[in-house]
């Protein structure tokens, strides 16, 4: 397994043009129903960055590779036993490549209500965000991106709620990582 | 009700509250991810008094979905 982040600032408008001209047209119209200038670029940058991990992967040019759907809307790579996953937010984008599936999710550490915890953590998750004041932000979004790694990895989305298991016990801590870029929490999880 | 739904996301999003209506879909044309959507609901469940179960989250596709979902708490 592999990864590789992105800082959407440096990407040029030739970069946008070229990797916008190489997605299917399904997904250039995904593009133009963006609102935000910054969310088009952050697809377009996912493109980018999924062709160039794939590309170093498989020995590939970066034009040749093809994407599809499966009929459960989920993107493969035509032709190559390759897997990925993309994620971003803020000014960062990440893919992480492997041979076999593979969840990825970043997050900007930010000030955050932490009301939310009652929606997706399990009680053990809560007392490790809660047993440490100064540091229960950056747990919280570690505990988060755990999560999005896991069921991205399983490829089911939000139809897991995210309180119903816990990415503390070993069974998970053991496939999965986590790192820090900046002030952005990247957790990976894999298949093995 | 629609406007206040609206005035809340666009200071969510910076998107301008006349670029959205009732058909605006969270993810396809407001870019949310996942953490953004569980984020907003615990913004509505502070702004309109209520508990929004997480079964009921992925039901909230758009603009118009959380304004029937909060008119018929």
């Amino acid at each position: 397994m592999k990864w590789y982040s992105y800082d959407i600032r440096n990407m040029s408008e030739e970069d946008f043009q070229k990797y916008y001209l190489l997605m299917t047209t399904q997904k250039q119209n995904r593009v133009n129903r963006l609102k935000n200038e910054i969310d088009r670029k952050r697809t377009v940058a996912g493109e980018m960055l999924t062709r160039k991990a794939i590309s170093e992967l498989c020995n590939i040019s970066e034009e040749k590779i093809k994407f599809n759907v499966d009929s459960y809307g989920k993107p493969f790579v035509v032709n190559l036993s390759v897997e990925f996953n993309i994620s971003h937010s803020g000014d960062m984008v990440v893919c992480a490549v492997d041979d076999s599936p593979v969840g990825i999710d970043i997050e900007q550490i930010r000030n955050v209500d932490l009301n939310i915890c009652k929606h997706i953590c399990t009680e053990k998750e809560m007392k490790y965000i809660y047993e440490n004041d100064k540091n229960s932000t950056i747990r919280f979004f570690e505990v988060w991106t755990l999560k999005e790694a896991y069921i991205k990895k399983i490829g089911k989305g939000m139809q897991i709620p995210l309180n119903t298991f816990n990415v503390l016990n070993e069974g998970f801590k053991c496939k999965a990582d986590t790192y820090y870029i900046n002030d952005y929490v990247v957790s990976v999880f894999r298949n093995k | 009700m629609l406007e206040k739904v609206i005035e809340i996301i666009s200071e969510f999003t910076e998107v301008k509250a006349e670029d959205m209506n009732k058909d605006t879909k969270l993810i396809a044309d407001l870019g949310f991810n996942s953490f953004d959507v569980v984020n907003i609901v615990v913004e509505f469940e502070d702004e309109f008094d209520i508990e929004i179960p997480d079964e009921d989250i992925r039901e909230l596709q758009t603009i118009g979905d959380i304004v029937k979902y909060i008119e018929n708490q």
